[in-house]
């Protein structure tokens, strides 16, 4: 079962939490300043000795090799945030290693040598690193990796030199978004080392009122303080939500409500459905789960449709390449099947 | 003479430099050539003289050799051994190029760090499944990297204090893990000082 079939702590508010770990090996320059070759090297080394003696590892994770693929094939990987968009772009034995849960990825020559990822439901920093952190040390005894005491792991970016360790969770902020006040969230944070970015990483923009929160500094903190400062971030965050949320429902009751449920009619029934009204109103239906509006539908039924309604996803379920016009009409039809279990 | 610059300190460094058919004549005590970034002009005017780099001129103006981090020529010489990739284009593209760039551009990298991650020591996880060197030694290399520049800087002060503290609290003596828990809240105290004033 993939990780986003469960609901976690707070899920009301955080959808999901991920902690990835950057680690390279010393022995080669790194991916950006490798030729073919070392790539070529790099790639199977690290697959070898992850797996090397362990039969049971290895039936626990699925091999990709990116090359293999159809370009639909690999974004369909990205909207599902298995794998991130520099992975895909990287084109030289790029690779990846997933746990069949999805619950674990290991990709191989982004911008570092290693990129470990661990997602969790819900607000649950402590396990997703927990099962990164298990991966990385199976890495770190089987592999020779780029350490030093005074830096820590040594990374391609200075900005993740140290833990090499990047917390984040993807937040669901209708309530502050309608009040307008993100934006000022988004600069305080900011002050503190804190970044929120829209749905698919950098520069990309807030699409069905998600953010994604991070934590920026890798060096001068162990991992356990960096997580425990994004965690004490994120429970004003989520207290701040869910006050907006109880005075937005108390002011406006009926207003509410009927967004709420003319969202479930609309996904129940529509014939077209373009992707950003489909996060619009799946937004519109989990504030509606968290206040009580609705209890025919649950918030793991909305991270299941999430993972399943991106362009690449819709094209890879159908096996073809659609046009966009095709692609709202196979949205649609997901979602009402989902919806109409 | 006094310099020409603070018109304070007496003037020891006379450089005579020729740019573009202009001549110009500096005389400039240490303090203020070593921010002028004359060290390392004048050393790699040295080098095209000499052909090689025997003099380390940048160091008689600051024995870190702690030429202006940011300034312009700064760094030309600095080469990875390993993958060859130079601190400039380390600057440039914001990427090392391999894991001995760290080594091999080490003495410009604290303000680096203090810049990007507003720290400069590792403080998490070691390695697993390597032999790591002693705690002592990771006090060491805070010392020594601190040492060239004079006084250490609060960062790597606080730093040390807090693994001396570390150690002292394993090690059950508690009397001096006071003592150095009180430098380390009146340093914290200082910096938060600096850092308002600065805001």
């Amino acid at each position: 079962m993939s990780w986003y079939a469960e609901a976690g702590p707070d899920s009301d508010v955080i959808i999901s939490s991920r902690v990835r770990l950057a680690r390279n090996l010393e022995t080669l320059p790194f991916p950006h300043r490798m030729s073919r070759d070392q790539a070529r090297e790099a790639a199977s080394l690290i697959s070898e000795r992850f797996f090397d003696g362990d039969e049971s590892l290895k039936k626990d994770y699925l091999v990709l090799e990116l090359d293999e693929m159809s370009q639909e094939d690999q974004m369909a990987l990205v909207e599902k945030r298995l794998i991130s968009e520099e992975l895909v772009v990287a084109k030289q034995y790029h690779k990846v290693m997933i746990r069949r849960d999805e619950s674990v990825s290991i990709m191989i020559n982004e911008e570092d040598h290693i990129r470990i990822q661990s997602m969790r439901p819900g607000l649950d920093l402590e396990a997703a690193y927990r099962a990164a952190e298990t991966a990385a040390i199976r890495l770190e005894e089987q592999l020779p990796i780029a350490y030093s005491d005074t830096y820590g792991f040594l990374t391609a970016c200075p900005t993740n030199t140290g833990t090499g360790m990047r917390s984040s969770v993807m937040a669901h902020l209708p309530a502050l978004t309608m009040s307008g006040v993100m934006r000022q969230v988004a600069e305080s944070l900011a002050k503190m080392g804190f970044v929120v970015r829209g749905l698919y990483g950098e520069h990309s923009k807030s699409q069905g009122n998600l953010y994604q929160i991070s934590n920026q500094l890798t060096l001068g903190s162990s991992e356990t303080e960096l997580i425990s400062d994004l965690k004490q971030m994120l429970q004003q965050i989520i207290e701040q939500e869910r006050h907006n949320r109880r005075v937005l429902h108390e002011q406006s009751a009926l207003l509410l409500e009927n967004r709420v449920m003319r969202a479930y009619g609309i996904l129940r029934h529509a014939r077209l459905m373009p992707s950003e009204e489909a996060f619009a109103l799946l937004s519109d239906l989990r504030l509606g789960i968290a206040l009580g509006i609705i209890d025919q539908v649950k918030t793991e039924d909305i991270n299941r449709m999430q993972s399943a309604i991106g362009p690449a996803s819709i094209q890879k379920a159908h096996g073809r390449l659609m046009t966009p016009e095709e692609r709202d009409q196979a949205r649609a039809e997901t979602i009402r099947s989902l919806l109409n279990q | 003479m006094l310099c020409q610059i603070c018109h304070e300190r007496e003037a020891t460094i006379h450089l005579k430099q020729t740019r573009q058919g202009q001549k110009k004549e500096y005389h400039l005590c240490e303090v203020c050539a070593s921010e002028q970034n004359l060290g390392q002009q004048m050393k790699s005017y040295l080098n095209q003289m000499f052909g090689s780099a025997p003099l380390t001129v940048g160091n008689i103006f600051n024995p870190a050799g702690g030429i202006p981090e940011f300034g312009p020529g700064g760094g030309q010489q600095l080469i990875c051994p390993t993958c060859g990739l130079s601190y400039q284009d380390f600057r440039k593209t914001g990427l090392f190029g391999c894991s001995h760039c760290y080594d091999a551009f080490s003495e410009r990298l604290d303000p680096v760090f203090r810049r990007v991650q507003g720290n400069i020591r590792h403080h998490g996880k070691k390695r697993s499944g390597h032999q790591t060197e002693t705690a002592e030694a990771v006090s060491a290399v805070a010392d020594t990297a601190a040492a060239p520049l004079g006084p250490p800087s609060d960062a790597v002060r606080l730093e040390t204090l807090r693994h001396k503290l570390k150690t002292a609290v394993e090690q059950e003596d508690y009397e001096r893990a006071a003592g150095l828990r009180d430098q380390i809240h009146s340093l914290e105290a200082k910096q938060r000082q600096e850092k308002e004033e600065t805001t």
